[in-house]
């Protein structure tokens, strides 16, 4: 995998398609009251593309290498973890998917480090439950805040 | 000065300074919780102020205000994630003193400038608010956009490398704040046909994902968390006379900083989440090594955390004089006062004056106070960070964010956008854009969108409605300085150029 790319053509891309995104979402309907501003952005990132775009083929781009810290899978995987945990929230409930989501996710990145027992696995379930409860008491009880319930409350 | 004294006598009672020690304390907690807004805290302590009598409810609101944006500096410093958007600028140079096992020491200095910004905030509230209240009143569309338009100058220099990419990154946060209903106007746009969207990108759920997430994917590919092991020398330079002495061997620095924070502050709608950047970056413009920022400099560090304690009193001055809440927790504040039969005005200075004194003294003893409880609170949280095992410390960061983004408005779309944002982000930093200048686009973007269009509308009955955005001094002034922060990057790169090769060989170190 090729790792040191030009990170000015990169990011000079990157924003011609937010620019592209932003552009043909435009309503034509939209009074210009409500549009004015936005146009006007939309022109300056296009321009601020461009340039990188170009400065991408000159002599100076900026050359890096990307994704060269540690694990990329462990990154991916914890992704995946969050945006489950985010997901699961509105199905499970808070309490539930959160003592979920920290016990699995701390089981998965602690085997990158160390052997994890059943009876280790189950004591951090215990102490992910203490945590989910200290924050929930919190929210629920101290700052009026409905967390989303599912299974168990 | 009769009032002032009266006012004195009140606070010398054991009962308010118990109210002042208990409401830094929780303010501190709530602004260490990354999604946990000062705002929040205040609108959380509102209904308990009722039964209070008038001058302790708002002794209470004024501390954890204080605490609430200092607070912020903790997460800032120990995990790279603004507890607050005052403290953006504060993990700049705090998360690299903390890799490098110097986190009590930048905890220390973060808490003695934040101590003595609040107590400068304070000084300024008790006796600049009249002039300085006129002068916010001079502000109008047209000045707001050039204070925006100055916003994204600056972010060309908060870049950590390519102007451009830190240029691709405030314009990117600036046309996701236009994600939503306009303004001005009142049609939404760019929603993708997601009614989700129609509320927009609310600024703390991107800040939170912006910063937080790529934080934690990197704990994630390293297998550990990034802090460095506290050392012995750090421990000493930690100590308190050390860093006072450290803090005030650079009193140009600490006197730009709150004025900075003051004149920042008494601009309506804009608050320390400004006036941390804007003096972060005028630190790093007038320092002789403006090269080493970002690497864990203690000077930006006194920059970010006294200018944003300025703007806690600071803010003040528009909402006692004129009613026009400076900050978002501070229209908490007005409501508390009208609450109280307190109108803001002439009259809450004679009238109501010990009583007015009082809750700005109060201001000032919050910001003394913040000074032990900070110094033993940063301990025992550096402590607890760094004990956890980082497998624990992931998943327990992303559920005080997830939290704290869901707490924002009840929403879990709101965790979602988070989500997607801090994974765009964590892309986006390898290829050199960095959260910043995207957050501070975001900040900005409806300031100048307000202003841009209330201007043009102003202006309709004129040939060239634009112009209306050249008509008074106050803009030109605002221009020079645009013009001003533009060019120094190339005018600080030409006068290297002059000094010779030992001054480009000097910066390169």
């Amino acid at each position: 995998m090729i790792r040191n790319v030009n990170t000015d053509l990169v990011a000079g891309v990157v924003g011609i398609g937010i620019t592209t995104v932003f552009w043909f979402s435009i309503d034509p309907e939209i009074m210009r009251l409500s549009i004015m501003f936005p146009k006007a952005m939309i022109a300056i990132l296009a321009m601020i593309s461009a340039a990188l775009v170009v400065r991408g083929f000159t002599r100076g781009a900026e050359r890096r290498d990307i994704f060269d810290v540690g694990s990329n899978v462990r990154v991916l995987v914890t992704g995946i973890f969050f945006f489950g945990w985010g997901i699961a929230i509105s199905y499970l409930g808070f309490f539930v998917s959160s003592v979920a989501a920290i016990s699995l996710q701390a089981l998965y990145l602690a085997l990158a480090r160390r052997r994890v027992t059943v009876a280790v696995f189950l004591l951090w379930v215990l102490i992910a439950a203490g945590e989910v409860t200290f924050f929930f008491l919190i929210f629920t009880r101290l700052l009026h805040v409905p967390l989303p319930t599912g299974w168990l409350f | 000065m009769e009032k002032f004294i009266e006012a004195l006598v009140l606070l010398a009672d054991p009962l308010v300074i118990l109210i002042i020690f208990s409401g830094v304390s929780s303010g501190l907690f709530v602004g260490a919780m990354p999604g946990l807004t000062a705002t929040m805290a205040l609108a959380v302590l509102l209904p308990f102020t009722f039964t209070l009598p008038p001058l302790h409810g708002l002794v209470a609101l004024g501390a954890v205000y204080m605490g609430a944006i200092y607070g912020g500096s903790f997460a800032a410093i120990l995990v790279n994630t603004p507890g607050t958007p005052s403290s953006i600028a504060t993990a700049f140079e705090g998360y690299p003193m903390s890799k490098k096992g110097r986190a009590l020491e930048a905890i220390s200095i973060a808490t003695i400038a934040s101590a003595i910004g609040g107590i400068a905030g304070v000084l300024f509230l008790i006796f600049l608010a009249p002039p300085l209240a006129r002068l916010s009143l001079r502000f109008g569309p047209a000045e707001y956009f050039w204070v925006a338009i100055l916003g994204l100058t600056l972010i060309a220099s908060l870049s950590e490398g390519s102007i451009l990419k830190g240029l691709l990154g405030g314009a990117i946060g600036m046309m996701l704040g236009t994600i939503g209903v306009a303004p001005i106007g009142g049609e939404t746009r760019f929603t993708f046909g997601m009614p989700v969207m129609q509320g927009g990108i609310e600024m703390i759920v991107a800040l939170i994902g912006l910063f937080v997430l790529p934080e934690l994917y990197n704990m994630a590919a390293l297998g550990r968390t990034a802090l460095g092991a506290v050392d012995v020398s750090s421990m000493e330079k930690a100590s308190f006379w050390r860093v006072c002495r450290k803090v005030f061997s650079m009193p140009g620095n600490l006197i730009r900083s709150c004025v900075i924070g003051e004149i920042v502050a008494i601009i309506p709608g804009a608050g320390g989440n400004i006036a941390n950047l804007v003096a972060y970056n005028e630190a790093k413009r007038a320092s002789r090594h403006p090269e080493r920022f970002g690497t864990g400099v203690p000077e930006g560090l006194v920059a970010t955390e006294s200018s944003n304690n300025v703007t806690v009193a600071g803010s003040m001055v528009p909402l006692l004089t004129l009613g026009i809440p400076g900050a978002p927790p501070d229209a908490v504040i007005l409501g508390v006062l009208l609450l109280h039969g307190l109108r803001p005005g002439i009259e809450l200075f004679t009238t109501s004056g010990v009583l007015t004194y009082g809750f700005m003294i109060s201001m000032g003893l919050a910001a003394v106070a913040m000074v032990p409880v900070g110094l033993l609170g940063g301990r025992l949280i550096y402590r607890i960070i760094f004990k956890t095992p980082y497998y624990f410390l992931v998943p327990t960061i992303g559920l005080a964010t997830i939290l704290g983004t869901f707490a924002l408005r009840n929403s879990i779309s709101d965790v979602i956008i988070m989500l997607i944002l801090g994974t765009a982000g964590y892309l986006l930093k390898q290829i050199g854009i960095a959260p910043a200048p995207m957050v501070l686009g975001l900040i900005l973007g409806s300031i100048a969108e307000v202003g841009y269009v209330q201007t043009m509308l102003g202006g309709a009955a004129y040939r060239y409605p634009v112009l209306r955005l050249f008509e008074n001094a106050l803009s030109w002034i605002l221009i020079g300085l645009v013009v001003f922060s533009a060019a120094w990057p190339f005018i600080a790169a030409f006068v290297r150029r002059l000094r010779g090769p030992s001054a480009q060989k000097e910066a390169k170190e």
